[in-house]
């Protein structure tokens, strides 16, 4: 096993073989890296841009990921109130690739994140999302479930803010020129089919590497891209501590080389990735327009270093900033924070293998060959597949029948729900919660309403005779019986001459116990109406306790009828939008169906009053909130006349406003009565 | 006595079953009450002698204080005092002892005495008020139990309810 491993690299045969490039070059194999050039460039770039254009999003994804989204959106923004969904990630800041998840994120205040994700857990199952699973532990708690139709994967994190504003930069930047947009796609895709963008397996995060494209493309002296960062106003947002994420935006920017070609470009990153990444002296840092010096950085390479692990040591932890990468917003995040032994080397022997098939003039195709699983795109998804070949005759005829079902599930539902409240009903009546007798209207029912309320004023009448002679009584039965005994004992029984009871306390004992004697008639009454109460009372639990047992199946069975419901009723909508568009008229012309929104109270006309008199501008809603209230006349109106009511000394001032103004001199009073 | 048997008590059954006692105790006592009274006959003398030794061992102490007082201290005649007046002390103390033995005793005696004679009398007084409340009626004896079975509340309820009248 010693003798296979090399003295110069430290890797073992296989290492060797798996990292052939990294260790060709440690070993001197291969010449020392030279700038790189390719033969063939305009090749090159049309090889790229092919790629890219099968790799990246279509427009019919897009949308529907935008679909996904805005369901998404609606639902769990009714479901928590005062709740935003935000998308973020590279869908959001276009510059995914078509295999990329749909990040998505909530802002919410006051929840226990993983609380909160539970109960989104819940909401993804009502609205048929599958494979859901919460990851309540992570240091950012997500919930990952996929699209019910069309398998897409979408991770939804709680409260993860920053990332929005990364997205946002990132965006920025994609859209300051094609150049880096495409560039950073063509990063991209060639660490995605390579598979080193895989963070949970130890290599860098997509958006480590979108990150350090443009690092590289802010320090290629022929492209110069703007920093975006600097000398950016500040805007300081609050989170877990201060964050500044401000930066400019719409900037124009123009390479510093205007013929710059993408094919020049991608090479760029390479020749940069190759020879000129020094990671091991500075930090990847695009708020700092390209790399910074760890020393200013002040994250040193923590031990132990990836070279010291091998050959046999893969498994153990990396230490700190081995290939530093800056957040621009959370300057103490460094995304290479992820990196194991392993995926440290496969990062570099790709970079390597892309230079040296790059610069043998090799095609685009042959850099980018697909290693490992690769991500599989979601499945375009036809929602009218089956009934594409069905004839309008039998559309219509499905429609009918699935018409015709959903009311019959809506009696039965109906129903049930009429069932559930009159259990409830007489489950709160059986147990006495309920004092007054319940409104029983199903047959079935009545008769267990009628056997409850004999039972219960049976079980009342008795209870209360007990209450009653228990009042009089004081003692219990049982009490009576052993009171006797002792009194009877202690007159009776053989004294001792020196202990006999003074005469006064012998009158006691006798009045004593014949009183007891006298009580003990009505106790032993009582104690035995009280035993057939507590057997009706028995008796009435274990009917309720039944009842449950019905009331459960009963609510399972609604539970059904709710999902048919359900199923027919996205059926029904299916089908009609099928006949729609093949009709190929517009939507029909009936009202959409209500929808449960929860009305947001709007702003408050007061606070937008007062935003009025100090001259801040305000939008339609808040104008619309003012008007509603009576303008800005008519709020200043409302509150006089309140003064003057209260006072009933001032003489009334005429309603001047628009909207309540009438007739001239009539006052508000007459035009009440 | 079972439960149900003593719902079968009568108040007559159990006034004779108190004469009964009563009786049964007088016959008892003026036996006890006589031994008592030899008794005490035995432990006053003793008391008393035991009680004139202490104190006639006390005065001579006493006595003794005083010429110890006058005789210089060192000479043969104080120190042949102070070994006669030590010994008179551990005398006194033996009488202190028997002194106090035989007051006991003697208390005692004097208060079972008086006890027995106490109880007697209460059982004679007994006998005389139950044989006289079976010969004309029950007083207010069962003013309780005639309320209660009137249908009415029972003493303790009555306690009851003044107890939550007072707070």
């Amino acid at each position: 096993m010693t003798e296979e491993i090399c003295p110069v690299s430290g890797f073992s045969k296989d290492q060797q073989e798996r990292w052939s490039h990294l260790h060709a070059l440690l070993t001197q194999e291969v010449d020392t890296l030279h700038a790189l050039n390719h033969p063939d460039l305009p090749r090159l770039g049309t090889e790229i841009q092919a790629s890219l254009q099968q790799a990246t999003m279509s427009s019919e994804e897009l949308t529907h990921r935008k679909a996904v989204f805005r369901q998404l959106k609606k639902r769990i923004e009714f479901e928590f109130e005062g709740s935003q969904l935000h998308a973020f990630g590279s869908t959001e800041s276009g510059t995914s690739l078509g295999a990329g998840d749909l990040d998505l994120c909530i802002v919410v205040k006051q929840q226990s994140p993983r609380r909160l994700l539970n109960k989104i857990r819940n909401v993804l199952k009502q609205m048929g999302m599958k494979d859901i699973e919460v990851i309540g532990r992570a240091k950012v708690p997500i919930v990952k479930f996929k699209d019910g139709p069309s398998g897409l994967p979408i991770d939804i994190s709680v409260n993860n803010e920053l990332a929005i504003y990364n997205t946002d930069l990132i965006k920025e930047y994609a859209e300051l020129h094609p150049l880096v947009k495409e560039t950073v796609l063509a990063v991209k895709h060639w660490a995605s089919s390579r598979s080193i963008n895989e963070a949970p397996n130890g290599t860098l995060s997509s958006y480590a590497w979108t990150l350090i494209a443009l690092a590289i493309l802010q320090a290629n002296p022929n492209i110069a891209l703007l920093n975006l960062q600097e000398n950016a106003p500040k805007s300081i947002i609050q989170l877990d501590q201060s964050y500044n994420v401000g930066f400019k935006k719409g900037q124009t920017f123009v390479p510093a080389n205007p013929s710059m070609t993408l094919a020049e470009a991608v090479l760029g990153i390479f020749d940069h990735l190759a020879n000129d990444w020094s990671f091991d002296e500075g930090v990847c840092s695009v708020k700092h327009g390209g790399y910074i010096g760890r020393e200013i950085k002040r994250w040193p390479h923590g031990e132990p270093i990836a070279w010291d692990m091998v050959p046999e040591e893969l498994n153990q932890r990396l230490g700190d900033h081995s290939m530093p990468i800056e957040d621009p917003f959370q300057h103490s995040h460094d995304l290479s924070r992820v990196l194991r032994p392993e995926g440290y080397f496969d990062i570099r022997e790709e970079i390597y293998r892309a230079q040296k098939l790059l610069s043998q003039g090799l095609s685009w195709e042959q850099v980018c060959e697909p290693i490992g699983p690769q991500t599989t795109r979601f499945e375009r998804f036809d929602l009218f597949a089956d009934l594409r070949t069905l004839s309008m005759e039998v559309l219509r005829n499905q429609m009918t029948e699935i018409e015709s079902e959903l009311v019959k599930v809506d009696v039965e539902h109906t129903e049930a729900k009429q069932r559930r409240t009159e259990l409830a009903k007489l489950v709160k009546f059986g147990l006495r919660q309920e004092r007054t007798i319940p409104d029983i209207t199903i047959p079935d029912y009545v008769e267990i309403k009628e056997r409850f309320e004999n039972s219960v004023s049976e079980f009342t009448a008795m209870r209360n005779k007990v209450d009653e002679i228990n009042e009089i009584n004081i003692l219990s039965h049982s009490r009576i019986q052993h009171q006797m005994r002792t009194i009877f004992e202690r007159i009776t029984e053989e004294l001792d001459v020196m202990n006999v009871h003074n005469l006064n306390r012998e009158r006691e004992l006798f009045g004593s116990f014949f009183e007891l004697k006298a009580m003990q008639p009505s106790a032993l009454k009582a104690h035995q109406t009280y035993l057939t109460s507590k057997q009706i009372d028995a008796d009435l639990h274990k009917e309720v306790k039944q009842l449950n047992r019905m009331n459960r199946k009963n609510s399972n069975s609604m539970k059904r009828l709710i999902k048919r419901r359900r199923t027919l009723r996205r059926e029904r909508g299916r089908i009609e939008a099928f006949i729609r568009i093949k009709d190929g008229g517009s939507r029909p012309n009936k009202p959409r169906a209500k929808q449960a929104k929860r009305k947001s109270k709007g702003p408050d006309a007061s606070m937008v009053k007062q935003k009025m008199s100090t001259g801040e501008s305000v939008s339609m809603e808040e104008l619309n909130a003012l008007l509603n209230n009576g303008g800005l006349l008519g709020m200043n109106l409302e509150k006089e006349v309140k003064i003057e009511e209260r006072s009933g000394k001032k003489r009334k001032k005429r309603n001047t406003n628009v909207r309540r103004g009438t007739a001239k001199g009539s006052s508000r009073r007459s035009r009440k009565e | 006595m079972k439960d149900e048997a003593l719902l079968e008590v009568t108040p007559e059954f159990m006034i004779r079953a108190i004469i009964h006692r009563r009786e049964r105790l007088a016959m008892m006592i003026p036996k006890q009450l006589e031994s008592r009274g030899e008794e005490l006959l035995v432990a006053e003398p003793l008391a008393k002698d035991a009680k004139e030794r202490r104190e006639a061992l006390q005065d001579k102490i006493a006595a003794f204080d005083d010429q110890l007082l006058e005789v210089k201290s060192g000479s043969e005649e104080h120190q042949s005092l102070i070994d006669s007046r030590e010994s008179f002390i551990a005398e006194s103390q033996q009488a202190e002892n028997a002194y106090l033995e035989n007051e006991l005793f003697r208390r005692r005696a004097d208060s079972r005495t008086k006890r027995l004679t106490f109880a007697l009398n209460d059982c004679q007084r007994a006998i005389e008020y139950w044989e006289n409340i079976l010969e004309k009626g029950w007083d207010n004896l069962l003013t309780d139990a005639q309320r209660v079975e009137s249908g009415g509340p029972s003493s303790y309820a009555v306690k009851r309810k003044e107890k939550e009248a007072k707070s």
